[in-house]
């Protein structure tokens, strides 16, 4: 219940400000295509890689910033505006930084809403605790795969 | 008729994210991508506003900034900056460019800066009705380099609300003007004292504090280091 609470009271705070200020940690296929996507519907995007080609993934008309640097750098957050960000999304290929930049977020700068790529399902409760919201690719595709596979079953 | 603003940014993603969110504010927007542009394009139209990127290859926007004084033009100029470059503020804001964008920044951000500095024109002095038109009127002098008035003012708003920093942050900006540095920090510490989450007098402060550190530094070295000893 608290839980569901805190949720409702995260997005009513977001709805209240049109807008969004979205930090994206991690300009890989995810990061960028969720960049992209984001820049489209007119929000405020920052993208973050130490990889300077990285953000050649972005699309032509991806209109937000991008910074070069190691997000587990407090400056780098710093030089993101973290503070001020009312969304944050982890979305590196690795799950020990996207926690240690989840868990930054929330518990040094109370960023509203922090979501996490995870991909060993068996550390989803730790976010839990945390109150960071997990995307698990790897739970997501068995899903996937269950479903196709049954649904060709049932036929 | 509709305001005409130049943007000016060698990155792509920046001038484009300033065009759309421009544009639905209905202001007529232009583009250069590098300094020498930028300077052409000033010559030949009359913005009222010039969104200028610092940092930039070539010419950079503290050089267009130079030139466009220079040939006595004294167009609206908002400076891009990204974090950390805050030091040439003091040196922007002596040519006359007092508004300050930080990167990254968000379109409702550019929006209202952009309207702070097109209402900040009609203000008149007779016509100053609350804490903000002044604050408004008193940058309005500084941009006119009308020192005294500005300092006028910003005492006006500091009796009107004496709990925001704001006021005595720009009176430190002025003092550094005249090069008096210990009522310039004077200032920047009431208003960290008022709030100490106010970014500019911390970053005002920090900077004016190591110049006068390295100041004492060589001092130290030449003179009173026998006393000091002592």
């Amino acid at each position: 219940m608290k839980k569901v609470l805190t949720r409702m009271k995260s997005k009513m705070e977001i709805n209240k400000n049109n807008d969004e200020y979205i930090i994206i940690v991690g300009c890989g296929r995810l990061g960028s295509h969720l960049a992209n996507l984001l820049s489209k519907a007119r929000k405020s995007v920052v993208v973050i890689d130490k990889d300077e080609k990285a953000f050649n993934r972005l699309s032509d008309d991806f209109s937000g910033f991008t910074i070069e640097a190691d997000a587990i750098e407090i400056e780098t957050l710093k030089k993101a505006k973290i503070d001020k960000a009312d969304v944050i999304a982890a979305t590196t290929n690795d799950d020990n930084t996207n926690i240690m930049i989840a868990q930054i977020a929330k518990t040094i700068y109370g960023v509203p809403k922090v979501i996490a790529r995870l991909f060993e399902p068996s550390r989803e409760k730790v976010y839990e605790e945390l109150e960071v919201e997990t995307i698990c690719p790897t739970t997501l595709s068995a899903i996937e795969f269950k479903s196709i596979i049954l649904k060709e079953e049932g036929k | 008729m509709s305001k005409k603003i130049l943007i000016v940014d060698d990155e792509k993603n920046i001038r484009m994210m300033l065009k759309h969110c421009l544009k639905e504010r209905k202001y007529n927007t232009d583009i250069a991508i590098n300094g020498d542009e930028a300077l052409n394009k000033i010559k030949e139209n009359n913005y009222d506003l010039v969104l200028l990127d610092i940092k930039m290859p070539g010419l950079s926007g503290m050089d267009v900034l130079k030139k466009v004084r220079e040939r006595g033009n004294n167009v609206n100029i908002i400076m891009m900056t990204a974090y950390g470059t805050i030091e040439r503020a003091v040196e922007a804001m002596k040519l006359n460019a007092i508004d300050f964008l930080s990167k990254p920044f968000t379109t409702d951000e550019i929006r209202s800066i952009v309207s702070d500095v097109f209402s900040r024109e009609e203000l008149i002095e007779e016509d100053l009705e609350n804490y903000k038109d002044i604050i408004e009127f008193s940058k309005k002098c500084i941009l006119n380099q009308q020192y005294d008035k500005a300092k006028e003012y910003l005492k006006k708003a500091i009796v009107m609300d004496e709990e925001s920093p704001e006021p005595y942050n720009l009176m430190g900006v002025l003092y550094e003007y005249e090069r008096d540095i210990d009522n310039a920090q004077k200032n920047y510490r009431i208003a960290l004292a008022i709030d100490p989450s106010y970014k500019p007098a911390d970053i005002n402060l920090e900077r004016t504090v190591q110049f006068n550190y390295s100041e004492k530094g060589i001092k130290l070295d030449e003179e009173s280091l026998d006393e000091d000893e002592k």
